[in-house]
């Protein structure tokens, strides 16, 4: 099954039905459950049952650290040891053969499917720190695996945090979905469908290079390097529009992933609108931290640089296996640092009023708009194709 | 130190850290309503906080501090409940 498929669309409306007819809530919550097990089971490529008993091995694994944390002093202690094992777990089992081999002799082949894990791994780092903290006391069995395998958000996000989710859940035994609610998130749901089936297929017919390089002029460049942004962004809060509608209309509310990204002003301002979830998780659980720690020893700006950096490289490299995600990030991570030390410096030269007249001024803004789309378009470029194309790409060019 | 004391403090922090001495910060204040309040004022923000009263913040604190809908008030609660004065 894909999310594309006839198939998913009878499995949500069997969701639906069956979501909308359970009143009581702890039957709703193993409803739920069994849903997510159906979901996956029906989504996971072959091997499917050595591939489902791998995941809630996984999954049930990371359940009992939380409650060892729960009862034990040296949380943190068991934190970092899971957190390394998890780690390499994660990079085994999703084949970053150029990372592991440094480690590792040879290459480990994954036999099962994976799918998921990416996400997973958000929340179980999220839940682990969060139990590490102090901040979550208690953790039941069917919250756990619901939030951990809830299907609306298993493929791709949004990422939601674990206090959220819970809160919707309780909200969901005290609180009836009105008609209104109910048109409102059947209605994104199908904007959204049309979204993934109609138009994101428009763009992603032009997304390939070589119709550039077999015509190789100014107009081809420009749909080559906006194309494939369109196609990801109207696939990608397509999907996004489909899980949250529908989450909506039985009652529950997941988190936006997009805010009209292709308006950004600076790349920082870009990832603010673009897989929103998944930059709040980074800052939060990664960047947020360095800076914290490397503020107290160091200047704090040059502190940021590093740390946006190195976040940008790890959310690059998270976003798949093969090397050129990670060109990907530290591209993005050059953009978050320039950016950032370009605020410094109008903060230093401009007074007050003046860097409020820059800000607001149409025609800089216009330029800026301008200046940071093609800047990520031509990232893209390189998260989208292998290098041998980019090379192509690049000789097409300059013989043009 | 009750609220008022530590909201008047945090003012001070604001207009240092913010570069603004017009700020009159109160609990419903959000990072919306303070020019520069982004990720980074955010933690050098944290860090004067940490300096001036003697604590301490957790990772999963300070993404609680991140999240929508928070304010200044939440803020407050946190560094009162740090500083022994609201039983958690």
């Amino acid at each position: 099954m894909t999310f594309e498929s006839p198939a998913m669309y009878v499995f949500l409306c069997f969701s639906f039905i069956l979501l909308g007819s359970s009143s009581l809530y702890r039957i709703k919550q193993y409803v739920f459950l069994l849903l997510n097990i159906i979901f996956i089971f029906l989504f996971i490529a072959h091997p499917r049952l050595p591939s489902i008993v791998i995941l809630l091995l996984w999954v049930t694994s990371h359940f009992l650290v939380l409650k060892l944390m729960l009862h034990v002093r040296a949380k943190r202690l068991v934190f970092i040891l899971w957190l390394i094992i998890n780690l390499v777990w994660f990079l085994v089992s999703k084949e970053y053969t150029w990372i592991t081999r440094i480690f590792f002799m040879g290459h480990m082949y994954v036999w099962w499917s994976v799918l998921g894990y990416s996400f997973i791994l958000f929340r179980q780092i999220h839940l682990s720190v969060n139990v590490c903290d102090g901040m979550i006391t208690d953790i039941e069995f069917l919250d756990y695996f619901n939030y951990n395998l809830a299907f609306w958000t298993f493929l791709a996000g949004p990422i939601q945090r674990y206090d959220d989710f819970i809160g919707q859940w309780r909200l969901l035994e005290t609180t009836k979905v009105n008609d209104h609610e109910r048109i409102k998130g059947l209605n994104r749901m199908l904007w959204g469908l049309i979204k993934v089936v109609a138009i994101a297929p428009f763009f992603e017919q032009y997304a390939d290079i070589k119709t550039f390089t077999a015509l190789p002029n100014a107009v081809n460049f420009i749909i080559l390097l906006m194309s494939f942004p369109l196609y990801l962004y109207l696939n990608f809060s397509g999907y996004c529009d489909v899980v949250i509608g529908f989450a909506r209309s039985v009652g529950f509310k997941i988190p936006e992933n997009f805010r009209s990204p292709f308006v950004a002003r600076n790349i920082i301002d870009f990832w603010t609108r673009w897989h929103i979830t998944l930059s709040e998780f980074f800052r939060d659980y990664l960047y947020f931290p360095m800076l914290m720690f490397s503020s107290r020893y160091f200047n704090a700006l040059a502190s940021s640089v590093a740390a946006t950096f190195i976040s940008f490289f790890l959310m690059g490299i998270w976003h798949g296996n093969s090397l050129r995600f990670a060109v990907f990030g530290i591209l993005h991570g050059a953009g978050v640092g320039a950016a950032l030390l370009y605020t410094e410096f109008l903060k230093k030269v401009l007074s007050k009023e003046k860097l409020k007249a820059y800000k607001n001024n149409k025609i800089i803004h216009i330029i800026a708009v301008i200046l940071c789309q093609s800047y990520v378009m031509a990232t893209f470029l390189v998260f989208k194709y292998p290098m041998k194309d980019l090379h192509q790409l690049l000789d097409a060019l300059k013989g043009h | 130190m009750d609220i008022h004391d530590v909201i008047k403090q945090l003012n001070v922090i604001f207009c240092e850290v913010f570069d603004d001495d017009s700020l009159d910060i109160n609990e419903t204040t959000t990072a919306g309503s303070v020019d520069q309040w982004d990720s980074f004022g955010h933690i050098t923000m944290i860090l004067a906080v940490e300096r001036v009263f003697k604590i301490r913040f957790t990772t999963a604190e300070i993404a609680e501090t991140k999240k929508p809908g928070q304010n200044v008030g939440t803020f407050v609660n946190m560094i009162q409940k740090k500083l022994g004065k609201i039983d958690v």
